[in-house]
């Protein structure tokens, strides 16, 4: 009988020329948007290439300077410039960078907001490490079409337009009271044809996303914990639209319930969250122009005496007791630079407590908003989430300092650099981490919702029998 | 197989069915007669379990409805007075998927021969359900009746709307399905139709049902004035 | 008549509960929108207001030195505030919102309030644009969608037609009807304007100017309802039922606040991809140093500005000239590399129009793509803004950099390049960083397509209704 139900579900479904053409017209959109995602993700690759060759060119040629005639000018020049910290920690500019995971084609999250990669030098950090891709802005506004979106906006549309009259158009079309005659529980056939729509509809998510997962290598484990938040975000929205079709309302004003609920959870919580979070938790970041200025010396002998001075109090043991102007003037903007980031870092930290308070309690808040809470568990697993990004920029500090450790460490103690330095460079290297405690606190809320919404559903289509 | 027990329904303070009792043998058509409002389609929800009564029990085949009423569904088929189907669906898909719902399955031939059976003709068998007159729904309605060897049969004015010779082959379908045994429960206004296919017939007066006699025993012309007289009290 | 219509259409919306209901949700909706909105421009301003000030203060208490020196402790310039951001937050939350000026290069516009959220502020925020975009045309919807599939439906169609009332009668009557109560939704946006939107202004815009703005923002707006309530009331024209009606009304307001709004974007960026950062850093880098035709190094061009300085002069060393030779080459390495910076940044606007360009067609289709635009740029929100900004923030760059080579040049060097010191007076002497916003005019320009499309929406609208209205069935 279960089989009857759902195969004559299906000829409804097929025999629906509109039903079929918005079915495969998202499958059409879905596909796209792999194809967009990926090429996004490319893209980024490719810029991610470019800098790469560029840094190893650089240093490909550099070190040739060891082995530069230094009897001649331009040889020794050469040789200076890669043994001589000096000109070294200036001239050598080193590329972190922030690759993105096999999934984040997928959801591409935060990825266009945030600069991805960063060139440095061991100078000042904060005057090189604020900056921003050439974007265009109403391009970011109006956001990517991964298939995240498609999934987390579209396809509840999609479910919405195949439920909105599940019960509805029994009742309309006069086949409800033929249908209560039969000896099946009433609740029972109804809920087989929000089961059969829910396997249709995660067929279809399935599909384009299996497609997605071949295509980038998705890890397997990753893939299905992506596929369990598909499941169960569809099965949400499933939820919602058996509700609305238990309470046995006429198709138009479901519709339009199911419409008023999508921009709800789509539109009016996300918003709102929004506006309460920043009002809650102001973000200032006009505090770090201070920071992220160009470092200045007073290039008078007093002037260089005082910076030296006070660095030395902090670093006696680089102190080489020459207090010649030449010494203080070669190593005064090194010094300065350690000191400005010094001074700037209280400011930088509290800028990124800021966001990560404010993160905290949206995330928070969005446990209660599933689809926002979709979009995030998808850019969780994506690794494109804030966190991540937050996290890529303290360890861009890190390596900073060893940046600074490799050229201006050696640099105030008067040493020069060799070859078997080069051979210990610092390299970045980083992945970002899928944060899977949040992950599993947001799939259970998620479960939650689902489990009382179909419950609940079941309860009201029980009781109005 | 059908049998009411001092039936009340209320609607606030309304009183819809004023404690009826009524019983149909198999084999037997029992006729509702009555104006709008007098309680027949009431008095056919409650056989079906639309509506719970107020007090007084309802029967099929010994099961009480408020109960059982997934059970007492096994016998039922309902014909309303303007049967809707499936529109995506053929005839003869649907007669097979509400058979289905039923426990039941047939072959395709025995579902083809069912509905030829109540008369459907056979080159629509499979055409979909938007290319059917209402006379035509009707007999898939009796043919899902026989296919599910219903023993009850529960019609709420079947015969309204109908033209004049498809209403007499519904007619016919009835007495076929009578000699098999099938007890029926028909609300109509059609005093000619209650008194050609009826066994007995009650008329219902305001929630009562004022009187029950045996169709045979009238003209279709003193059961009109009978009527009458009952309405004008 | 149609009074009589329109009146009977208000009173029967009325009366309907969810009608109101919505109704009142929105307007709650829209004035906490206005509220939210407020709050958040006017400590945005502040914040700004306050660095701008700060950072030129440090910029006259900086230690006596040499201009170039000076020059490279550099100017900031903060986005400012004006009076409208707050009605439609356009691309503000993807802009950077300020910038560190030096001589030789543009900087990034930095901090890009995006990046200060997490995902969930690309579902958009609650912005009072947000509710008349999309909110309010669903509203309409729901209000008109059965307009006329309801008089057919019960029958009463056949009735009034019977009486001798004209469709056309009819339908205008009925729209004048929604389209009053669609009115009432306005009245908070202009309240809150001038209640005290004015507020967030440094005297940076010019009143009048806010007032045309708000006048036409108000006029378009207008504009939009009237052609969503209108279309609306067409489709349940044509359309056989109610529910057949409805569909298609919320179709297509998805496929035009959902669908066709990414799909252009996406489209338009993936025709015409932007560089990276890297890749453009590099080839301004290369045009500086090769010239711009790759024939012209930067080191040949020093030369032959010696030779023609010297010549100027009528002397043949360096050492004996009056000027500084230093500052004239610096000033202009300065003007080189602006041309250098005018020709990429200009690729860069270029390559954003174009990829703006598929949604600024598909207001012809999308009335909701033509109202978001023209909102946008009356807001002072749109990139177009943006760019301005930037525009005007670079020129002052470029101007104080000037200042500073020219001053560097009219004194000649003695034995150190940097003995010559400027103080405070010479700082004083820039002055500070203030914006002017585009006139309402320009703004207006830059939409021209968008409001020229719902003009021309209009119009087919109402030939639209005119042609078909006798073909509309009554039964």
């Amino acid at each position: 009988m279960r089989k009857a139900i759902l195969l004559t579900e299906w000829k409804a479904f097929y025999r629906n020329n509109i039903q079929v053409f918005f079915y495969l017209l998202l499958f059409f959109i879905g596909l796209y948007a792999i194809h967009y995602g990926y090429k996004e993700v490319e893209r980024q690759n490719e810029v991610i290439a470019f800098v790469k060759a560029e840094e190893d060119r650089q240093f490909e040629n550099t070190l040739k300077g060891f082995s530069a005639d230094t009897t001649k000018p331009e040889g020794k020049r050469l040789f200076h410039e890669v043994a001589e910290p000096r000109y070294a920690r200036l001239g050598h500019r080193y590329n972190t960078i922030f690759y993105p995971s096999s999934l984040a084609g997928l959801s591409l999250g935060q990825r266009d907001v945030f600069p991805y990669y960063h060139k440095l030098n061991s100078h000042s950090l904060y005057m090189q490490v604020f900056k921003n891709e050439l974007v265009n802005p109403q391009k970011l506004l109006a956001g990517n079409l991964d298939i995240s979106f498609i999934i987390v906006f579209l396809f509840p549309l999609l479910i919405i337009a195949f439920c909105y009259g599940l019960v509805s158009t029994e009742i309309e079309n006069g086949t409800y009271s033929v249908l209560k005659t039969q000896p099946v529980a009433f609740s029972k056939i109804i809920f087989l044809k929000v089961s059969f729509r829910y396997l249709l509809t995660f067929a279809l998510a399935t599909l384009l996303c299996v497609d997605a997962f071949i295509y980038a290598g998705v890890p397997v484990q990753a893939a299905l914990l992506w596929l369990l938040i598909v499941s169960l975000y569809l099965g949400f929205w499933h939820g919602v639209a058996f509700c609305i079709a238990s309470l046995q309302k006429n198709s138009a004003s479901n519709a339009m319930s199911l419409l008023a609920l999508w921009l709800l959870f789509l539109v009016v919580l996300p918003s709102l969250t929004n506006a309460v979070s920043i009002y809650k938790y102001p973000v200032n970041p006009t505090h770090l122009s201070n920071g992220i200025r160009r470092i200045q010396l007073e290039e008078t002998k007093d002037g260089l005496f005082k910076v030296a001075s006070a660095f030395y109090q902090q670093y006696p043991w680089y102190n080489d007791r020459d207090t010649s102007m030449e010494n203080l003037y070669k190593k005064g903007y090194a010094m300065a630079g350690i000191m400005g980031d010094e001074k700037a870092k209280s400011g930088v930290v509290r800028y990124y407590a800021q966001i990560r308070n404010r993160d905290g309690w949206t995330s928070q808040f969005n446990l209660i908003s599933p689809a926002v809470q979709t979009q995030q568990l998808f850019n969780y697993l994506a690794c494109t989430d804030i966190t991540n990004y937050l996290n890529y920029h303290e360890e861009v500090e890190r390596f900073h300092k060893r940046l600074v450790r490799f050229y201006v460490h050696p640099f105030l103690l008067n040493r020069q650099l060799s070859v078997k330095d080069y051979q210990h460079k610092p390299s970045f290297r980083w992945l970002p981490s899928v944060s899977y405690s949040r992950i599993g606190i947001g799939i259970s809320f998620l479960a939650i919702w689902t489990a009382l919404l179909w419950v609940g559903a079941h309860f009201i289509l029980k009781r109005s029998n | 197989m059908l049998e009411a027990k001092a039936l009340t329904k209320n609607y606030g303070n309304y009183q819809a069915l004023k404690g009826i009792d009524l019983h149909v043998q198999e084999g037997e058509i029992f006729c509702l007669l009555g104006a709008n409002g007098a309680g027949k389609s009431t008095t056919i929800n409650l056989f079906l379990g639309f509506i719970q009564p107020t007090s007084g029990t309802v029967y099929i085949n010994g099961i009480d409805v408020s109960r059982e009423i997934l059970a007492a569904r096994q016998y039922i088929t309902y014909i309303p007075e303007n049967l809707m189907l499936y529109t995506y669906l053929s005839g003869y898909e649907n007669l097979q998927y509400f058979c289905k719902l039923s426990g039941k399955s047939f072959s395709k031939e025995q579902l083809e021969n069912l509905l030829t059976d109540a008369g459907l003709q056979k080159e629509f068998i499979h055409k979909r359900i938007t290319t059917y007159s209402k006379g035509m729904r009707q007999k898939v309605g009796v043919a899902l009746a026989m296919a599910k060897q219903s023993k009850v049969l529960l019609l709420d004015e079947p015969t309204s709307g109908l033209d004049p010779k498809a209403s007499n082959e519904f007619s016919d379908l009835l007495l076929k399905m009578k000699e098999n045994g099938v007890a029926t429960l028909m609300a109509t206004h059609d005093i000619f139709r209650a008194r050609e296919t009826g066994t007995k017939i009650g008329i219902m007066k305001s929630g009562e049902l004022v009187d029950i006699i045996n169709a045979d025993a009238f003209t279709t012309k003193d059961l009109e004035a009978l009527y009458l007289k009952h309405m004008h009290n | 008549m149609i009074f009589a219509i329109a009146k009977q259409e208000i009173t029967g919306a009325l009366r309907d509960r969810r009608i109101t209901g919505f109704l009142v949700i929105l307007f709650l909706l829209l004035c906490l929108s206005v509220y939210i909105s407020q709050v958040k421009y006017s400590q945005m301003a502040a914040y700004r207001y306050q660095a701008q000030k700060e950072n030129r203060e440090k910029w006259l208490l900086q230690n006596a030195k040499h201009p170039h020196m000076a020059a490279h402790f550099g100017n900031f310039a903060f986005k400012p505030v004006t009076p409208l951001n707050w009605i439609d937050y356009g691309v503000d939350n993807y802009t950077g919102t300020y910038v560190y000026m030096e001589p030789h290069r543009q900087n990034d516009f930095v901090f890009t309030p995006a990046q200060e959220q997490n995902a969930s502020i690309r579902f958009g925020e609650l912005s009072p644009s947000l509710i008349l975009q999309v909110f309010v045309p669903l509203l309409i919807i729901f209000m008109c969608f059965a307009a006329i599939t309801k008089e057919r439906e019960n029958t009463v169609l056949k009735l009034l037609v019977a009486q001798g009332i004209s469709l056309q009668h009819l339908i205008a009557g009925k729209l004048l009807g929604y389209f009053t109560i669609v009115l009432v939704l306005l009245i908070p946006l202009l309240a809150g304007t001038f209640l005290t939107g004015f507020t967030i202004n440094d005297g940076i815009q010019d009143m009048s100017d806010v007032l045309n703005r708000l006048a036409l923002l108000f006029l378009f707006y207008l504009l939009y309802f009237f052609i969503l309530t209108s279309f609306t009331v067409w489709i349940s024209a044509i359309m056989r039922t109610s529910r057949a009606s409805m569909l298609l009304s919320l179709s297509l307001w998805i496929l035009w606040v959902v669908v066709i709004p990414k799909v252009s974007a996406n489209l338009g960026a993936d025709n015409h991809p932007l560089l990276s950062n890297e890749a453009f850093a590099v080839a301004i880098k290369d045009d500086i140093k090769k010239g711009i035709d790759g024939h012209n190094p930067d080191v040949e061009r020093k030369q032959q500005l010696i030779a023609a300085t010297l010549k100027q002069y009528g002397v043949d060393t360096v050492s004996k000239l009056p000027v500084n030779i230093d500052g004239i080459i610096m000033q202009k390495a300065e003007e080189y590399s602006s041309v250098v910076y005018d020709k990429h940044f200009e690729g860069v606007q270029e390559m954003i129009k174009k990829q703006n360009e598929p949604g600024r067609l598909a207001s012809f289709i999308d009335p909701y793509l033509a109202i978001r635009n023209i909102s946008m740029s009356l807001s002072l929100t749109d990139v177009f803004s943006h760019i301005h900004f930037q525009k005007a923030a670079e020129q002052y760059r470029r101007d104080f950099v000037q200042f500073m080579n020219d001053d560097m040049a009219l004194h000649p060097k003695s034995s150190n390049w940097d003995e010559y010191k400027i103080d405070g007076d010479t700082y004083s002497q820039i002055t500070p960083f203030t914006y002017q916003p585009p006139l309402v005019n320009i703004s207006l320009r830059q939409v021209r397509i968008e409001w020229v499309a719902l003009l021309a929406g209009l119009l087919f609208l109402l030939l639209l209704i005119r042609f078909t209205v006798t073909k509309i069935p009554v039964v």
